[in-house]
């Protein structure tokens, strides 16, 4: 290739480039970027440097050589529009032609080189190089014959395969020229240098495609090419071999990112065009034999990622399922060998393979694979020898994880991974196969249980030995990975279920009998040995709890289908014995330590976790098991799971008896174990459901609860009520007893009340209707006494003993008001008088709840947030059984409170704290308004009732909205707060539009002002909201002029919503396009509001925008070409389908509108 | 439900006690709490223990409310502790005399002359002072009292 350029003398350049260059040898790094940069800002920089380029050649010009090219570079990109069109072409040529002849140039700048060329290359991709344009001759030019021509994509891939196949030039830099040129097209290199927009990326990449063949032959040259290479270069260049074909294959297709580094489940799909490259078997025989050979780990791992690249091959690059088994099949087959003789370092690679191998190809194809049990059974032994490893390094370590790599922690939950997809998937399997699986993954869950408790008993001895302290959050993140984990293995646990249960049900007597030694003993302290004891039982109550039941929250808590089914087969018998031993084993431990802590509940034997996790348990089991509804299951009641364990009222009690019983001591013996009284109530709480809770009167715990909790809140309301041994003996309680439960936490207490009312509430018995009733009674004693106290002339409102009663007040009717609904629902065909209890009982309390929040709200943060907490619960829950006078009960107590609340709320939640966590009271007020805004919709619904409100909702809610604005609008960066509120303005001002006219004028103002705030927010969710509280605001103004009155008064808040929708949404530079149909339903209905202002602020705003003339045009023709006033008109007239069709037609030209525009303008 | 009501209802006692019991586990962050006699307001509270299976401590931060000085406890979750009532009140500044005693009374007319000018913060003393010697204003202190103690905690000018 030739070239005219302002060639100066060539000597003086490089003597200046050489004098620029020497401050850097002498450390004058400043100095030197100065000297650079000046270089770089002259006229004739671009001449300057390619004279140095051309003539830098000798020996020891590598930094100068270095600096010229990046100089290049720099300025070629920057300056490439005004360039004469081919000098950036010669350099990019230039630069592959430096790389094919110069044998001398060190790594530094091969790398240099590489990146400046194929970011060139890339840039000049869609455009090939035009005639020259001739710059002023400030120079003599002259014709310089310099290299030859690389004039398209085709000519280059076409020098690369020449290239390497020369053994006069190095194949690894030519590799890792594609390599590279591979990484700046998919963008991951060098994107930010070339400023282009988004769509030219994207169109370079999806042209670059149609070369992927190109890309494939060069790789597979070069891996052809390997036995010539001999050593010391080999190492490097199989490396750089692999590195290319790794990156050939992780081509993402379809104009994604390709990518490199992705997640352990990641597949990929090549196109079906490179197919004779990809599903070659002589090919990934090659990969297996060069990783068998190669000695250096570079290399290795280079080979492992090209191997997990094949075994995530996917799509439709198979024709047909017999090829992609016989594809799984062959790299099985070669998996295998080299798996079982992994070193450390790689076993993370090969379970990554393992896993995507898993994921890929599918339990329903892996079972026609020939090695699918060989397979298994090898990922049975990698899974064990994995934790059999990390096992003994924390043992041996005695108890340090740290001693445990990441690598292997990662390692062991990607088998496990890999356990629970086969595990979870095995019905399709045939009965052998099944046997097999069931038998391999059995050893794994036996095993995990082995070392999971050699490994807890280790750590927690270190833990007692060294005397950490343990903070809660540390403690419940290793928890939930406890969980997490075990509850994977569950899956395969689940397989083969007897021999998982009497493993469990061993290893718990054999523990169980060390716990009973250990609680006789009286030792005092927990040493190493009594706390590995402890540790071993609790992670067998885990095992267990995972075993048997499942997570499942928000479902209906059911049996395990897997257990259900065990139980229908020959082992039924032994399996049902089985888990009534284990459940009567942690019954027995329970009753007996919640009996020990009565008489001595300091003593730190008796460990507060083995509380914690019983109550977990049993929490779990007894939902599930305790007389389960036969209907959710198929021939359940024939199942010996039913009949024979916890399935009749008959089996049933005595559990129920020794829950209740425990959870009673639990509580009033250690009622600052948070976390015991929290897991004993939600025990408890599974108790109050279907049929379970007819048992529950009758035990005799229950009672006892009942009767502590009647007896302590009437020591609060009463002066002369003392604990007196006999009396409360009757009762069957203890003064230690009363003494616990009146330390019980405040809101603990409501929970006991939540529970209590949930129990006996709809009950049609005498003894529940007791229940409920004193229970309720208390609760309004104690109001009433707060009452007596508030309107007492000569008692102090905010005396501490007031606040006190206020905070029990507080939490006992939020108790209340969270009581599920359980009873009711149940009672509902039985007794309906009895079903709306609650909703009675609460209503002539609203106001005195709501008349407290101004006199104690000021003076205790967790009174104020009580407060709206309960009505935010009973508005939650009962909203629906409300009738007329009921909700409007509750509406104006609403009102009231957030009257009251706002009032004194500015002074302490508009102090911003740095957690959200802090302003909980806010968020409450917002879900309370949520909730009420939901009575009106259910009314319209269900009309079977008639019952509609004598108070407008809307006007409690615009009422509460206009008092919360303050308030909130200083905490909207906060994420909950600031979805919870604009999903609350946003349901109103859609669902009410008609009102906004009639609203304060200023109240109206910041409402739109919130709106224009959250149409621009980052969240989506907000945003979403926002847009379309904006649209229908609109629409109905459009239709029904229904903002008139308003409009005279705050005439610009429709033009605020154009402006900043244009501007903060439409033309950001970071457009959300999740949220882009909302955005275009809202510019539709603000276009059609006022098409005038719309034009001439598209106008304004396009001649003020810093664009080139070019880009002005464009964007004011896609504007024009998007407002189609047929359309318009259509969305918003158009009755039915026709209105609709129009609606999303413009939505569609809204979409490709922002993606045009944005193609030319957002650059990157 | 009011007419079954089987408790009869009495008025409170406020009582002239100092302090009220309170289990640790209920003592709220921004709360008082008395630590070693002194009432304290507490800044953070965390729960610990000893390993896995130790019982529950509850560890407080916490600030002398009438000398500024933080102050650490640790509670386990088995004890109580006690929360000093706190009370604050307004009285007018009469005179200060030389050795930096006041003489305060309040909106009813009461007398107080057992109060010394506050020795923390470092410069509240001394900018009440300056504000008393500027002559022209009322000045209003607040009188916080705990625990038997009594300490300025804070004053205001009232333009006149």
């Amino acid at each position: 290739m030739s070239l005219s350029y302002a060639s100066r003398n060539p000597s003086s350049s490089l003597n200046i480039m050489r004098q620029c260059c020497a401050s850097l040898k002498t450390n004058q790094i400043t100095k030197f970027e100065l000297d650079l940069n000046a270089l770089r800002a002259r006229p004739d920089a671009v001449d300057f440097f390619l004279d140095c380029l051309l003539h830098l050649n000798e020996p020891n010009s590598d930094v100068e050589l270095f600096h010229t090219i990046l100089s290049l570079r720099h300025l070629l990109l920057l300056r490439y529009l005004t360039l004469p069109a081919d000098l950036p072409t010669l350099v990019r040529d230039f630069l592959v032609h430096l790389l094919q002849t110069r044998s001398d140039l060190v790594p530094y700048n091969i790398q240099a080189i590489i990146e400046t060329s194929t970011l060139l290359f890339k840039r000049s991709w869609l455009s090939p190089p035009t005639p020259p344009t001739p710059p002023t001759p400030t120079h003599t030019y002259k014709n310089v014959q310099i290299c030859p021509s690389i004039p398209s994509p085709s000519h280059l891939f076409q020098t690369l395969q020449s290239s390497l196949s020369n053994p006069q030039i190095d194949g690894i830099r030519i590799l890792n020229y594609l390599n590279n040129l591979l990484e700046v097209v998919s963008n991951q290199k060098g994107q930010d240098s070339l400023k282009m927009t988004v769509q030219w990326h994207k169109d370079v990449r999806l042209n670059f495609e149609s070369y992927a063949e190109k890309c494939y032959d060069i790789a597979m040259l070069g891996l052809s090419l390997t036995p010539q290479k001999q050593p010391p270069t080999n190492t490097l260049y199989i490396k750089s071999v692999f590195q290319t074909l790794s990156t050939t294959l992780n081509w993402e297709y379809g104009g994604g990112n390709h990518f490199r580094i992705s997640t352990p489940s990641q597949l990929i799909k090549p196109s079906p065009k490179v197919k004779s490259y990809v599903l070659n078997f002589e090919f990934i025989d090659t990969c297996f034999k060069c990783y068998e050979g190669a000695q250096e780990e570079g290399v290795r791992k280079e080979i492992r990622e090209v191997i997990i690249a094949l075994c995530s091959v996917n799509g439709k690059i198979f024709s047909n399922d017999i090829e992609r088994t016989n594809y799984a099949e062959f790299l099985i087959q070669r998996l295998l060998s080299f798996v079982r003789t992994s070193t450390s370092d790689s076993i993370e690679d090969w379970a990554v393979t393992f896993l995507r191998v898993c994921k890929n190809f599918k339990i329903n194809l892996l079972k026609q694979v020939p090695h699918f049990q060989e397979f298994m059974t090898c990922l049975t032994e990698f899974t064990l020898s994995t934790f059999n490893s990390i096992t003994s390094l924390v043992v041996n370590s005695s108890g340090d994880l740290d001693a445990v790599e990441d690598y292997q922690n990662r390692t062991y939950d990607l088998l496990l991974e890999c356990i629970v997809i086969i595990s979870s998937e095995s019905f399709f399997l045939e009965p052998a196969t099944q046997a097999t699986l069931k038998e391999e993954f059995g050893r794994v869950y036996l095993n995990c249980v082995e070392n999971r408790i050699k490994i807890c008993k280790a750590v927690e001895g270190k833990c007692v030995r060294e005397e950490v302290e343990l903070d809660e959050l540390g403690e419940r993140l290793d928890e939930e990975e406890l969980a997490e984990q075990i509850n994977a293995i569950s899956t395969a646990g689940r397989l083969n279920l007897l021999p998982s249960l009497a493993c469990l049900n061993n290893e718990l007597n054999r523990s169980l009998g060390n716990l009973g030694g250990l609680f006789e003993s009286g030792v005092g302290e927990v040493g190493e040995e009594a706390a590995g004891i402890l540790e071993e039982v609790r992670v067998l109550i885990l095992f267990m709890g995972w075993l048997v039941t499942d997570e499942g929250g928000g479902e209906t808590p059911i049996i395990p289908e897997a257990i259900v089914e065990s139980c229908a087969t020959p082992q039924a018998q032994q399996i049902s014995a089985t888990i009534t031993q284990i459940v009567t084993s942690l019954s027995n431990l329970s009753s007996y330590q919640s009996t020990k802590i009565s008489s001595s509940s300091a003593s730190p034997i008796y460990s507060p976790l083995i509380a914690q996790q019983l109550m977990w348990f049993f929490s779990r089991f007894c939902r599930v098991y305790l007389m389960p509804n036969a209907s959710l299951y198929d021939g359940l009641e024939q199942n010996i799971l039913y009949k024979e364990n916890f399935g009749l009222e008959a089996n049933s009690q005595g559990l129920i008896d020794m829950c209740t019983k425990s959870a009673v001591l639990y509580i009033t013996s250690w009622p600052g174990e948070v976390d015991v009284v929290e897991k004993t109530v939600k025990m408890l709480e599974g108790l109050c459901g279907g049929r379970i809770r007819a048992g529950l009167a009758r035990s005799e715990g229950w009672r006892c609860l009942c009767n502590v909790f009647w007896f302590v809140g009437a020591m609060s309301i009463h002066t002369n009520v003392t604990p007196n041994p006999q009396e409360l003996n009757a009762m069957g309680l203890t003064p230690a007893m009363v003494e616990g439960f009146r330390r019980l936490n405040y809101e603990r207490r409501g929970d006991v009340a939540s529970v209590l009312a949930c129990g006996s509430g709809g009950m049609p018995d005498e003894n529940n209707k007791t229940i409920m009733n004193k229970t309720l009674m208390l609760v309004e004693g104690v109001l009433t006494k707060l009452a007596t106290v508030i309107s007492d002339p000569n008692s102090n409102n905010t005396h501490i003993e007031a606040v006190d009663l206020c905070s029990l007040c507080v939490s006992l009717y939020s108790g209340i008001c969270r009581s599920p609904f359980v009873g009711i629902v149940d009672s509902a065909a039985e007794d309906s008088a009895e079903a709306y209890v609650l909703t009675k009982f609460i209503t002539p309390s609203l106001p005195k709840l709501a008349a407290l929040m101004p006199i104690y709200g000021p003076v205790d943060n967790s009174i104020k947030t009580g407060l709206l907490t309960a009505l935010t619960s009973y508005a939650e829950l009962y909203i629906s059984f409300l009738n007329p006078v009921e909700s409007t009960a509750l509406y104006n107590a609403a009102s009231e409170m957030i009257k009251g609340y706002s009032a004194i709320g500015i002074g302490s939640s508009a102090k911003k704290s740095d957690e959200e966590d802090q302003h909980e009271d806010v968020l409450q007020a917002i879900k309370l308004l949520t909730h009420l805004g939901t009575k009106d919709f259910i009314d319209v619904v269900d009309n079977s009732g008639g019952a509609t409100p004598t108070v407008d909702v809307t006007e409690v809610l615009f009422y509460g909205i206009n008092h919360l604005l303050p308030l909130v609008s200083d905490l909207l960066e906060y994420p909950k707060i600031a979805h919870h509120f604009f999903d609350l303005v946003g349901y109103i001002v859609e669902a009410y539009p008609e009102k906004l006219n009639s609203l304060p004028p200023d109240f109206y103002e910041s409402l739109v002002g919130s709106l224009l705030w959250g149409m621009s927010s980052i969240d989506i969710l907000v945003g979403k909201s926002c847009l379309r509280a904006v649209e229908e605001m609109t629409k109905e103004h459009v239709k029904n002029n229904t903002l008139n009155g308003i409009l005279t008064q705050k005439p610009d808040t429709l033009k605020l919503c154009v402006q900043r929708l244009l501007t903060d949404v439409v033309m950001a530079p970071s457009v959300v396009f999740d949220r882009i149909d909302v955005t275009g339903g809202a510019l539709l209905v603000l276009i059609a509001a006022d098409l005038n202002f719309f034009t001439t602020y598209v106008r304004d705003m396009i001649s003020k925008a810093g664009i080139v003339q070019e880009q002005k045009q464009q964007l004011l023709a896609a504007f024009e070409q998007l407002v189609n006033l047929e359309t318009i008109q259509a969305g918003i007239q158009g009755k039915g389908i026709q209105g609709r069709n129009a609606r999303v037609a413009f939505k569609k030209t809204f979409e490709l509108f922002v993606k045009h525009v944005h193609s030319f303008l957002v650059v990157v | 439900m009011s007419d079954d009501n089987e408790y009869a209802i009495e008025n409170t006692d406020a009582g002239a006690s100092l302090e009220i019991p309170c289990e640790a586990g209920s003592v709220k962050k921004g709360g008082y709490m008395n630590i070693k006699g002194r009432p304290c307001k507490v800044l953070s509270i965390s729960v610990s223990k000893t390993g896995k299976h130790g019982h529950a401590k509850c560890n407080f931060e916490t600030v002398d409310i009438f000398n500024g000085k933080k102050i650490m406890d640790m509670v386990p979750s088995t004890h109580g502790t006690t929360v000093p009532i706190v009370n604050k009140t307004e009285w007018e500044i009469a005179n200060i005399d030389d050795e930096d005693f006041l003489s305060l009374f309040d909106e009813g007319g009461e007398q107080k002359d057992d109060v010394k000018l506050p020795t923390y913060p470092d410069d509240l003393a001394k900018k009440i002072k300056e504000a008393w010697n500027d002559g022209e204003n009322t000045v209003m202190v607040t009188v916080q009292a705990a625990m038997g103690m009594e300490e300025i905690v804070d004053f205001k000018i009232i333009q006149e």
